[in-house]
């Protein structure tokens, strides 16, 4: 018989954002209690679970089982470090640990590119984004889809829940396999900038060590020079180049205004004051109303792909929910949406174990998109 | 402003365009400041300084005049002040660059110093106000009675940041003066009565999926993905 496992409910109260005295209050036990289940001086009784379950939104299976391998505060590299309170942070990785459950069953289902990042640490970011480049064929050339592109060099890709709209992204290696988490709720040039940030860290700080400006500030330089190589912007920019020059330029690129301003100052095609003056004007609209902004989001391939295999195999996400006891929504919401819309249509699910069977006894398949 | 609101501006201002212009030219204004900052966009760091702002003056005026003179309106440049005449002579259109203020509910203000013709314009404005402050319909009686003419500015901005141009035609009533005295003085127009304001021309394409730039991206990537056999 499973028992009440403390660390998964205290992962949904974490998800939830709620602290251990909130979550006593809201179901009604002291946190004397709480503290006894964590020590397993204790069970919680069916009661107990069945309020629990309902108070963090969670089924109550879900509170049975193996403890979930969780990303570490220490483990993965946050954007804005300073702006970020525990809560946020802790919701964060809480939301991580459900998607890494998430990955590792799509894992055991689906055969993924393997990794295939190149590991320059202690190179300085701009060698280190040219060699990557490099090493996967890109040239010169922009990048039109960033997700698919890690996805396609093994790295597994999540969306961030809303409730974490303060986290701009965070990564990590869990073995051999690296995970980003975007944030999709800024503009795509943003959430692109961030994608290329966390690539920074997982190709320069794969061996961890202290988080902090410096490394963050390599990941940015990184980015940057990933996304916007040096020898194209020198090539396609102007010295000196106005606003309306660096706003019809960025689309190339597919990148924020700012950060082809910054890029340019950074690389000498404009001044200190060129490139605060442009700031300036920009800041003046709002950082989130970007000119010229890209309409579509950037998303996984690889969560499409698999839950439209799932989908032909009658598997829907309600199942999959249900057979690892997580909330469809919070599933649905690390993976870039795609689950709610692959809802309809699958009404008449089958059990996902017998879906394998028959696979089993079908040739390996490449899902086409 | 609810969207109601923003409707029923937009018919008067379109009916007013009518008295002013005549229905068959309603758009002429916003179409002269669109083709006239088409060459404005095209000037670079290494043109001279002051081309850009001359060309954002003149162009609109040069294509204001272009439509208008189709209609019977003339040229006139008596005095060195540039605008358009109506064919009774009674209205006049000249072209001004607006501080970011301009085709917004704030009171906008020219964006460069003008000079005594613009003061005096200015003075006979404010003078036919004072007898009618509805001016548009009303402005050919008052004018017979001063033997002068109602000066319109087609004000225009270029917003480099929200890469639009805001325009309005307005008919300016004060001004400061900024520098100079006597025949030397320079004046800012501050105040404008009767504003119509147009349509903002934005300047980009939004969707950048469109562009043709994005054929050299790199080419659609297929992740591969497949079903784990079982043995």
């Amino acid at each position: 018989m499973a028992l009440f496992n403390y660390t998964r409910m205290d992962l949904a109260r974490r998800r939830r954002g709620l602290t251990k005295a909130a979550l006593a209050d809201e179901v009604g036990i002291t946190t004397r209690s709480l503290r006894k289940y964590e020590r397993d001086e204790a069970e919680p009784s069916d009661q107990t679970i069945s309020q629990l379950a309902k108070v963090l939104q969670f089924p109550a299976e879900f509170f049975f089982g193996d403890t979930l391998d969780e990303p570490t505060a220490d483990g993965a590299s946050f954007r804005s470090l300073t702006r970020l309170s525990a809560r946020q942070r802790d919701q964060a990785l809480a939301s991580g640990a459900l998607a890494l459950a998430f990955s590792d069953w799509i894992g055991g289902q689906f055969d993924l590119p393997a990794a295939n990042l190149p590991d320059y640490g202690g190179s300085d970011p701009e060698t280190a984004a040219e060699a990557v480049r490099e090493e996967w064929g890109l040239g010169e050339k922009p990048v039109s889809k960033l997700v698919h592109l890690l996805e396609a060099h093994g790295v597994r890709v999540f969306s961030l829940v809303e409730e974490c709209k303060e986290v701009d992204a965070f990564s990590f290696w869990r073995g051999s396999i690296p995970y980003v988490f975007l944030n999709t709720m800024k503009t795509v040039e943003r959430s692109r900038a961030d994608a290329a940030h966390e690539l920074g860290h997982l190709v320069l700080h794969a061996h961890g060590g202290p988080r902090g400006r410096e490394v963050e500030s390599e990941a940015h330089a990184f980015g940057a020079a990933f996304l916007m190589p040096r020898n194209s912007v020198i090539a396609r920019l102007p010295h000196n180049a106005t606003l309306a020059q660096i706003i019809a330029a960025k689309s190339y690129w597919r990148v924020s205004a700012v950060n082809l301003a910054r890029r340019a100052y950074q690389l000498d095609l404009m001044t200190q004051w060129q490139y605060r003056n442009i700031c300036i004007a920009l800041s003046k609209r709002g950082w989130e109303n970007e000119p010229r902004a890209i309409r579509t989001p950037e998303s996984s391939q690889v969560m499409a792909k698999v839950l439209r295999a799932l989908r032909e195999d009658q598997v829907s996400p309600l199942l999959i929910g249900k057979e690892l006891s997580i909330p469809v929504e919070e599933l649905s919401k690390s993976a870039f949406g795609h689950m709610f819309r692959s809802v309809s249509g699958n009404a008449q699910g089958t059990d996902p174990v017998a879906a394998q069977d028959v696979e089993a006894r079908r040739s390996a398949m490449h899902v086409v998109s | 402003m609810l969207p109601h609101e923003i409707a029923g501006e937009s018919a008067r201002v379109k009916a007013q365009l009518e008295i002013l212009l005549g229905a068959d030219l309603v758009d002429s204004p916003r179409e002269a400041v669109r083709l006239g900052y088409e060459p404005v966009r095209k000037c670079t760091e290494n043109d001279v300084a002051a081309m850009a702002g001359f060309l954002a003056w003149g162009m609109p005026l040069r294509h204001l005049r272009d439509a208008l003179c189709a209609a019977g309106w003339k040229v006139d440049r008596s005095g060195n002040f540039e605008t358009v005449r109506s064919p009774d002579g009674k209205v006049a259109i000249t072209s001004a660059r607006g501080d970011e203020k301009t085709g917004t509910e704030q009171m906008p203000s020219t964006a460069t110093d003008k000079g005594p013709r613009t003061r005096k314009a200015v003075s006979v404005n404010r003078a036919q106000l004072s007898f009618d402050p509805q001016i548009i319909g009303t402005s050919s009686t008052v004018a017979l009675l001063h033997k002068d003419v109602v000066t319109w500015f087609l004000l225009h901005h270029y917003d480099e940041a929200a890469q639009e141009i805001r325009l309005e035609l307005a008919i300016p009533v004060e001004f400061v003066v900024s520098s100079g005295a006597g025949d030397d003085e320079r004046v800012v127009a501050t105040h404008f009565e009767s504003r119509l304001p147009l349509e903002p021309i934005l300047l980009e394409t939004p969707e950048v999926g469109e562009d043709a730039e994005q054929d050299e991206a790199d080419e659609e990537i297929d992740v591969p993905v497949s079903r784990r056999t079982t043995s």
